[in-house]
């Protein structure tokens, strides 16, 4: 009898279990179909492009198989790409220490309690909404083009006068273009920050408040606090954050004056006048394996403490 | 032992005693301090940050003499709709803004309808595979679109899903063709019912993230009274996701509405926003030439800071309504990493 039940129990457990993947399924089966047609189907076709001179005609495109020359074409004629590439990890690499460091400075500063901060956080994410656009590219730059030094120097610059200021102020150009420069770097980081500062700011209010308030009674100062709770209950956010930025900073546009020109380049390789679709499809893949090993990196050397600290 | 608790509990008083001097002491003080420095460093940032859209609202209404006069700092001497005149000459606006509902808008809205429904399976329910999907979707995520968008050009020319509509047309002798969607709208909007279109793998890993935070009980409550999984999604699910709905919206027709990559690589006969204000200042330049428009092509840029402020004015709007739901739905989303 009572055997008979818990079979009965399993049974039962299994068929749920079943209806609960055929449910499961019936969710899911949109994005199984997309992701076969528009994802994976065209995926490992550019990948197999990498090996092909390919030409478009009308019935479409018509590989013919090359082995490795685009590969070669790739790294030993063409002169621009290994430095544009190594100029794109050094970009990611600056934007991801001074972004992770300066949405978590910002974020701290809006999680405190403060007259006005709702003000002050519509505006801080502003940038989610005005900084992914051409027509912030385009501003930019046709500020740039009235002639004042770098884009971004000029566009922050320009009517305020501030350089012209500095300098009457006395202090040598090398100092100013330097003190512009910082600013600079500010201010392109900080539109770049938004997703950033909102997900800090996510994580910082999930910690419990009680668990300041321990370490405050056992008299831990502002610092410590922040080193020794703050940072490890937030680690994950960090990785995420890292992530994002990572892939955020590899697949934006610079603009013509700095920031990554790897994008544009693979795409005017393929659909500019050139029409090397094989050679274009090359850089992608070279790129985006380049993309892989240092996400790689970021999860061996981050993500791995990251759950070390979680459990 | 009681002794050692008394003279603990001494300790307390003593260290509360000493805390209490040190916060009127020190720390009142330090506090005020730290409260200054916060406001400097806060409305420098704000200010770097809203130093663009102040341009453009400086600029826009600037007569184009102005531009260059140095005495004109922010505020201009007289203001004039001029440079807004000019860019309906150049960009039929209308028709761009339908264009931007239908290429970006729609698509966006629907990506976020068919990413919750994916999600929910994906974070609610055991099934084979599961763990590779959403490996998957966060592959989809790092691909750069660069890498897939040759073939998929050459998948949109010829629309022949796995074969299938060759098939079609061969049987019914030509009758249905295989279509072209180059330059139509769907080749954003077919990606996004398949919850695949323009950033679609993040907002199935937002989701993903909210749907693993919300209480069982929810599900389990709807199924025993009767309901099915889709009808629990709707009736029950949905209703709770009105924050983080309302974030991903405006994620999302934010994204679409300033993507230039797809309008231009695959549609390209119609303008969207993002499109026609990249052509913008070479339309102005074929105007100048014409004799219409500026006299001077550098002080057009005026008529180009009217344009770029007609095209986000809209989402300004869209943020300053959803930007209270922005906030709080994204902090409450559970997003606390992988």
């Amino acid at each position: 009898m009572e055997t008979k039940a818990i079979t009965n129990k399993r049974k039962r457990r299994s068929s749920l279990s079943k209806k609960q993947g055929r449910a499961g399924y019936l969710f899911v089966f949109p994005w199984i179909i997309g992701f076969l047609f528009f994802f994976l189907k065209p995926f490992v076709e550019s990948f197999w492009f990498t090996f092909n001179d390919v030409t478009m005609q009308a019935q479409g495109l018509t590989p013919k198989f090359i082995g490795l020359n685009n590969y070669k074409y790739l790294f030993v004629e063409h002169t621009t790409y290994i430095p544009m590439l190594t100029a794109a990890i050094q970009n990611m690499l600056s934007e991801v220490v001074i972004i992770t460091m300066l949405s978590l400075f910002i974020a701290t500063l809006l999680n405190q309690k403060f007259g006005g901060r709702t003000i002050y956080r519509a505006i801080f994410f502003l940038p989610i909404i005005l900084t992914s656009g051409v027509v912030f590219t385009m501003m930019s730059s046709v500020v740039g083009n009235s002639g004042l030094g770098s884009t971004d120097n000029a566009y922050l610059f320009q009517s305020t006068g501030l350089i012209d200021l500095l300098l009457q102020g006395g202090l040598s150009p090398a100092t100013v273009s330097r003190i512009s420069g910082v600013v600079d770097s500010i201010f392109s980081m900080a539109t770049k920050s938004g997703v950033q500062i909102l997900l800090f700011l996510s994580g910082l209010q999930k910690i419990p408040a009680d668990a300041y308030e321990a370490a405050q009674i056992e008299g831990a100062s502002r610092w410590d606090i922040f080193w020794k709770i703050t940072i490890p209950r937030i680690s994950p956010i960090i990785f995420l954050n890292i992530v994002y930025t990572i892939i955020d900073s590899f697949t934006s546009y610079g603009t013509s004056s700095g920031g990554n020109q790897m994008m544009m380049a693979i795409q005017s390789m393929g659909f500019g006048k050139t029409m090397k679709f094989g050679v274009s499809a090359a850089m992608a893949w070279v790129y985006f394996l380049v993309i892989v090993i240092i996400l790689l990196f970021a999860y061996l050397i981050i993500g791995r403490k990251v759950s070390k600290i979680e459990s | 032992m009681k002794k050692i608790k008394n003279h603990l509990e001494h300790m307390d008083k003593v260290k509360l005693r000493e805390d209490l001097v040190h916060y009127v002491r020190v720390k009142k003080p330090t506090k005020k301090l730290w409260s200054l420095v916060r406001h400097i460093l806060l409305i420098g940032i704000s200010f770097i940050i809203l130093y663009p859209i102040m341009f453009m609202l400086s600029n826009a209404f600037k007569p184009v003499e102005q531009y260059y006069d140095p005495s004109v700092i922010w505020i201009p001497k007289a203001f004039t709709f001029a440079n807004f005149a000019v860019v309906l000459m150049v960009i039929d606006f209308a028709k761009v803004l339908w264009n931007t509902v239908v290429i970006a808008i729609l698509p966006a809205l629907i990506q976020t309808a068919v990413s919750m429904y994916v999600a929910y399976g994906l974070a609610r329910f055991n099934f084979k595979g599961r763990k590779l999907i959403v490996a998957l979707v966060i592959l989809t995520v790092i691909v750069p679109q660069q890498t897939i968008s040759t073939s998929l050009y050459a998948s949109y020319r010829n629309m022949d899903i796995f074969g299938l509509i060759g098939w079609l047309s061969q049987v019914t002798g030509g009758a249905i063709k295989v279509p072209n969607l180059i330059g139509t709208p769907w080749v954003t909007i077919l990606p996004s019912l398949l919850s695949v279109g323009f950033k679609g793998g993040l907002y199935i890993f937002i989701y993903l993230q909210f749907f693993s935070g919300i209480p069982k009980e929810l599900q389990e409550a709807a199924s025993i009274d009767g309901c099915g999984p889709i009808k629990t999604f709707l009736k029950i699910i949905v209703p709770t996701t009105k924050n983080i709905t309302l974030s991903v919206i405006l994620l999302s027709v934010v994204w679409n509405w300033n993507d230039y990559y797809t309008p231009a690589m695959f549609i390209r006969t119609k303008d969207t926003i993002s499109t026609a204000m990249a052509g913008f200042q070479t339309q102005l330049e074929n105007l100048h030439n014409l004799g219409i428009g500026a006299e001077n092509i550098q002080t057009a840029n005026t008529q180009i800071q009217a344009a770029a402020l007609m095209s986000i004015i809209p989402l300004v709007i869209l943020y300053v309504i959803l930007q209270k739901y922005f906030a709080e739905g994204i902090e409450n989303s559970g997003l606390t990493g992988f």
